[in-house]
């Protein structure tokens, strides 16, 4: 029964991923297309409008992206509303199958959507960044006028002075690179599982203004962006009364010690906020369920 | 005009004889909560349901109302069961806007196996309320609702195959594949009866949702409940968007799909249609239950159709 | 197409006489299988439980009979049958009477109507 519920909310969804997907793959293209096309030879007003150019991609890139990220919490949302509380929920809610499944299934399938789609961005990048890389490397190699003729120095250069970087960033840190990226992952996904949570949540308490329920998630929305905004700030106290008393004291200080704990803390409320958030899902769903 | 006090069949079932119940069309009628002695008795008890002529008592220990069991070798031998397969017991709904007034006010009801049986009333009586609950989709203020003795659950929605009035189906898919999702949730669906019966009703398969009219949407939508084999069957207003000559294959569709072992509850205000086929008819009026009782004895005590009766009975 | 019924009478009455009318004119024939409940309901547009009240009735009088391996048949008694026509005949007859008369005409008048029409077919 799980894996029938999972096939159908990967149908549901696969239209609107595909969709952002190419929104994504045309925008990316578009960039490595206009960085090809950069040549130090041209002069004044063709460099102008290559760099015109550029920027525009870049911007449209960045556009992309973030439209993309609405998209998806946008069918995340929509999708859930439609087939939990609208005419369609007839359908959903006779299902012989229990209503808790039912949102977790949900949850699930809109949690491997938004990792889907960053994953995408992070290829994405990757390519515009090699391609880039590649022209740059080819241009210094052309205008080296013979003296570099392949780019295996270049790029032993690069990385050399790519690890100096990141291991005096390691320094500053605290704590070693590769805990830290460990930690970050970690921390991505709990919060996006957070995120999501509470995004059905917001959905499930528009219920609670049945005149008009879209306009009630909408403010229900706002709101616990507003609580949660009001909790982040709660949480980076730590971090600036650390930061008080290191000026006054001269105490030593890293950069992971100092953030850590308001990260921390804006982690664990956020996951207050979704466990909350997961039982109105459910309460919503089951005794207050009322289908027009 | 007030039939109710003079009308046997419904003296037969309450004992607080005339008693109308106390709730009336406006929303806020005081007398409801007032003690005991507010409350309707209409508590249908199986002794007080009208015996008829002949064939087996209906709530005997065989649980099943037709006659069928030991004569129709068809069907061979049908298993029995004490649990009724619907029971209500003392089953209220109050919804949150509507001040003291009840959609279902303290209804008791024990429906058996085996009969197909018309909930009739007229609209906003709450009959759509007391759909949902039965569905699952609506938790009831207080009382319960027992499926083959179980309170509402995954495992009673899968012996209820429920046809809501609106259309309820995901417009982006095809018909095809609409069967395919009920195929792949409900053990007891037949693919080859579904397409059998769309083939009939000349819907193309693999026409999307969205494309079809209003009309041969509720067709798909009766025809994927009925190619169900479930214990209870409730189809909220099956007939009322669809033509006359779709209608009588809709009727003859649940005829011929009956079987012993399920119950059919349609709930319709189209009376005449369908009133041939009724076994027995359930009458609500403000969240009350005001009757139940068969076809035949409508027919035989009162010398009227179930249809002419029921204009009487809610005459405004 | 579903049977006429009229609405006054329970249904599985009205269906009895259907099914005895065609017995005895012969649609069914006597000792000939008769159509399943079911396909006989669908035909009629009927509950299937009103259509089997009225195979029980049928049975009880005897006009159909049960056999254990064929299912439902009509009774092979003829004089059975021709005593069910008999009776059809006679309430045809007379409600035609109780209809004329109602109209005035008397006995001897019906009589010398009926004549008259039969001569000029």
């Amino acid at each position: 029964m799980l894996g029938k519920l999972f096939k159908y909310e990967w149908k549901g969804l696969r239209f609107p991923m595909l969709i952002m997907l190419i929104v994504l793959a045309g925008t990316t293209v578009l960039t490595c297309s206009v960085i090809v096309t950069i040549n130090p030879k041209f002069d004044e007003t063709l460099t102008w409008y290559s760099v015109m150019a550029l920027m525009l991609s870049i911007f449209l890139y960045y556009f992309g992206i973030i439209g993309c990220s609405l998209g998806v919490m946008l069918t995340i949302a929509i999708r859930f509303y439609k087939t939990c509380y609208t005419d369609q929920g007839y359908l959903t809610h006779t299902l012989p199958v229990s209503t808790q499944k039912i949102l977790n299934v949900k949850l699930i399938s809109s949690v491997a959507a938004i990792l889907f789609l960053i994953l995408a961005v992070a290829v994405s990048l990757l390519v515009i960044a090699n391609v880039g890389v590649n022209h740059i490397l080819s241009i210094a190699i052309a205008e080296s006028n013979g003296y570099l003729t392949d780019t295996a120095d270049l790029r032993r250069l690069f990385f050399q002075e790519l690890s100096s970087a990141l291991s005096e960033f390691e320094t500053e840190l605290g704590i070693s690179l590769g805990t830290y990226i460990v930690y970050l992952v970690v921390y991505f996904i709990i919060a996006i599982i957070a995120n999501t949570v509470t995004i059905l949540g917001c959905v499930s308490l528009g219920q609670l203004y049945t005149k008009h329920r879209i306009i009630g998630a909408i403010a229900a929305y706002f709101v616990v962006q507003f609580i949660l905004k009001i909790l982040g700030y709660i949480a980076s106290i730590p971090m600036y009364s650390k930061l008080m008393r290191a000026d006054m004291y001269y105490e030593e200080y890293t950069a992971f010690g100092l953030m850590s704990p308001t990260m921390d803390l804006a982690l664990f409320f956020s996951v207050v906020v979704a466990v909350i958030m997961y039982f109105i899902n459910l309460h919503m769903l089951t005794k207050k369920l009322n289908l027009e | 005009m007030n039939n109710n006090n003079e009308n046997p069949m419904a003296a037969q079932q309450d004992n607080s004889a005339s008693v109308y119940p106390q709730q009336n069309s406006n929303p806020v009628p005081l007398t409801q909560q007032e003690g005991g002695s507010a409350y309707p008795q209409q508590t249908v008890s199986p002794s007080s349901y009208p015996q008829q002529e002949s064939s087996a008592p209906l709530y005997t220990q065989k649980e099943s109302g037709s006659a069928y069991t030991q004569q129709d070798q068809m069907y061979g031998g049908e298993s029995v069961s004490a649990i009724p397969l619907l029971q209500l017991n003392d089953l209220c709904k109050r919804y949150p806007g509507m001040g003291s007034y009840m959609s279902v006010f303290h209804m008791n009801l024990i429906i058996p196996r085996g009969r197909i049986i018309g909930l009739l009333g007229p609209n906003g009586c709450g009959k759509s309320t007391l759909i949902k609950m039965i569905n699952g989709l609506l938790t009831p203020t207080c009382g319960n609702v027992l499926i083959n003795g179980l309170n509402p659950c995954a495992a009673t929605k899968k012996v209820i195959s429920y046809l809501p009035e609106r259309t309820y189906l995901d417009n982006s898919m095809k018909v095809s594949q609409m069967v395919g999702y009920f195929a792949d949730f409900y053990e007891d669906f037949s693919t080859e009866k579904a397409f059998q019966m769309l083939g009939a009703l000349g819907i193309n398969t693999e026409a999307r949702l969205k494309t079809l009219s209003k009309g041969t949407k509720e067709k798909v939508q009766l025809i994927l409940v009925m190619s169900r084999h479930a214990d209870l069957y409730i189809l909220d207003e099956p007939i009322a968007g669809v033509d006359p000559a779709a209608r009588d294959y809709i009727l003859r569709t649940i005829i011929t799909n009956y079987n012993p072992g399920s119950t059919i509850l349609l709930s319709t205000h189209l009376i005449s249609d369908i009133e041939n086929i009724l076994d027995d008819v359930i009458f609500m009026k403000n969240g009350s239950l005001m009757l139940y009782t068969s076809v035949d004895a409508i027919r035989s005590q009162m010398g009227k159709s179930v249809d002419t009766y029921f204009r009487e009975v809610y005459a405004c | 197409m579903a049977w006429e019924m009229s609405s006054d009478r329970p249904i599985y009455t009205q269906i009895y006489d259907k099914i005895l009318v065609r017995i005895v004119c012969g649609i069914y024939r006597a000792g000939s299988r008769l159509p399943s409940v079911r396909d006989l309901a669908a035909e009629a547009s009927v509950n299937p439980n009103t259509m089997q009240r009225a195979f029980t009735e049928l049975e009880r009088s005897g006009l159909i009979v049960t056999l254990r391996n064929s299912g439902r048949v009509v009774t092979e008694d003829m004089q059975m049958i021709d005593n069910a026509k008999r009776q059809l005949a006679l309430a045809q007859i007379g409600s035609f009477f109780a209809n004329m008369r109602e109209l005035g005409y008397t006995d001897q008048e019906i009589m010398a109507l009926i004549n008259s029409v039969i001569s000029e077919k």
